[in-house]
């Protein structure tokens, strides 16, 4: 239905609109960074676009693609229309910045604030950016650490298991596979979701 | 005010509420700044509810994520499980079985109305009117006992399934559900006789809590806040999932956006919410009510066994 949304933000971005799909109905586009306050007032304001109402700002953690680790997804309603449209950017992990919308829709405050939060992903013109929870838990190893069979490795406790004598090989595999890509940064992804 | 008053020099006084307080209703803080009685600022602090949901989430199957968002909201986890199961099945293209939407709509309803008393019955109590919130309790324990005869527990139901809902209605629920909101209705309209009308109450609500329809939308707020503040938005009409679209139902609005404004859009939602469950229990069709797909679920075992050549 909201074709005509995508349609609209390629005629007037152009080269800005990096990337569009539609999958499962969700439309979706990729932005360049440094134009996103830009396109998303243009989304607010537009008379036939209307998005007035935000609904959800997100990160995504790709934790072995280099340099753009991280995405930034913003999901948008419009009343008026009823279209929705999920906005990306990304954002690299060297200098993880993203320019705050809160000052165009102030319901993204709490979100962004959560951004920043788990991912350590720093909104420019927030007006608040103060971290959510009280916990420091900026960018955990991803994803959480399992054994194969579906138990945490934190039960280190049945690495000297004598009933299972499996546990410690198990154990010292998983980290491996999972804790080195913290380490070096050498991509190893298709082990670790072998292991999920 | 006399000269003694006029030259007292005063001050702003900050006062933390919470995170755990009496008045509050889970976890969250609150600094206040006081002038007298006149509340100047507020700076809410809402981390301490954070449980990282997502997070939990990444670390079992996707079919393992089921009980956990039982535990989003205590009154009505039947809502959060069919909205992750919807989820599932838009990714995986699945078409659940006629007789399993109306069984999530009635469900669905049922958890809406629990919602709703619970939300009035402890607005009340936090203006003083204790007695309100034991009749709408009393009210919402019918309701659940009806849940509990659907899914088997009270609260953390894992009721549903990617494809459908786990078990088909249990004999004889219908006349056991008309009755039980019938009961349930009567202390409901009870409350309602003692409360909406009440000088006292409307003086405590009527004002309190203004909130516009345009900062309501540009705060991402829905439901009966949205509704509240006078727009006529409901995701039920506005894009029906399942089979909303079958229903006669009508969508309250307020004018105001106040406190009083939500109450009665809460209460005639309830209202409203009856008449869709009587509706789906009149027309809900019979067959069944899980997918029979590989990709979600085991065969039925006695197919399976039957095939099985052991």
């Amino acid at each position: 239905m909201a074709q005509i949304v995508l349609e609209r933000l390629r005629r007037k971005f152009g080269g800005a609109i990096l990337e569009t799909h539609s999958n499962f109905g969700n439309d979706t586009c990729v932005v360049q960074i440094e134009r996103l306050v830009e396109i998303a007032e243009f989304l607010r304001d537009d008379r036939e676009l209307q998005f007035d109402m935000p609904i959800d700002c997100t990160a995504v953690d790709f934790f072995s693609r280099r340099p753009v680790r991280f995405e930034v997804v913003y999901h948008f309603y419009s009343m008026a229309n009823g279209h929705r449209v999920r906005v990306k950017v990304h954002v690299g992990e060297e200098n993880p910045i993203c320019p705050s919308l809160t000052p165009l829709w102030p319901g993204l405050n709490w979100h962004e604030r959560e951004v920043w939060d788990l991912y350590g992903i720093r909104f420019t013109g927030h007006p608040n950016l103060k971290r959510v929870s009280d916990v420091r838990r900026i960018r955990r190893p991803s994803p959480a650490q399992r054994l194969p069979h579906g138990r945490a490795a934190a039960a280190d406790s049945h690495a000297h298991d004598p009933r299972r004598p499996d546990a410690a090989a198990t154990l010292a595999r998983n980290a491996e596979s999972t804790v080195s890509i913290l380490d070096d940064g050498a991509p190893r992804l298709g082990r670790v979701l072998a292991m999920v | 005010m006399t000269d003694i008053a006029h030259d007292l020099p005063t001050r702003n006084m900050e006062v933390t509420l919470g995170p755990s307080h009496p008045a509050m209703h889970g976890t969250v803080r609150m600094r206040v700044e006081l002038d007298g009685e006149t509340i100047v600022k507020t700076e809410t602090e809402v981390g301490y509810l954070h449980r990282g949901f997502e997070k939990e989430c990444e670390s079992v199957h996707w079919a393992q994520v089921m009980p956990y968002t039982d535990r989003l909201n205590y009154v009505s986890p039947l809502i959060n499980n069919f909205a992750y199961c919807q989820a599932v099945e838009k990714l995986l293209g699945t078409e659940i079985p006629e007789r399993a939407k109306y069984i999530r709509v009635i469900a669905s309803e049922i958890s809406r109305i629990c919602d709703h008393i619970t939300c009035c019955g402890a607005q009340a109590m936090e203006v003083g009117g204790f007695t309100p919130f034991l009749y709408m309790i009393e009210g919402r324990e019918m309701l659940w006992d009806m849940i509990e005869e659907l899914t088997g527990a009270r609260v953390t139901v894992n009721y549903a399934r990617p494809g459908g809902v786990a078990h088909d209605l249990p004999p004889g629920f219908t006349e056991r559900c008309l009755n039980a909101l019938e009961k349930c209705y009567k202390l409901v309209d009870d409350t309602d006789k003692l409360l909406t009308r009440n000088r006292i109450f409307i003086d405590r609500m009527n004002g309190v809590g203004k909130i516009s329809s345009t900062e309501a939308i540009s705060y991402g707020m829905t439901g009966p806040f949205l509704r509240a503040t006078g727009v006529a938005h409901d995701i039920r009409r506005a894009q029906p999932y399942d089979v909303y679209d079958r229903f006669d139902f009508d969508i309250p609005v307020g004018s105001n956006g106040d406190c009083y404004d939500r109450w009665l859009v809460r209460y005639e939602e309830m209202r409203q919410s009856r008449r869709i469950v009587e509706q789906a229990l009149e027309q809900i069709p019979p067959g069944p009510v899980l997918v029979q797909d590989p990709r979600l679920h085991c065969p039925p075992k006695t197919r399976s066994i039957r095939k099985s050549k052991v």
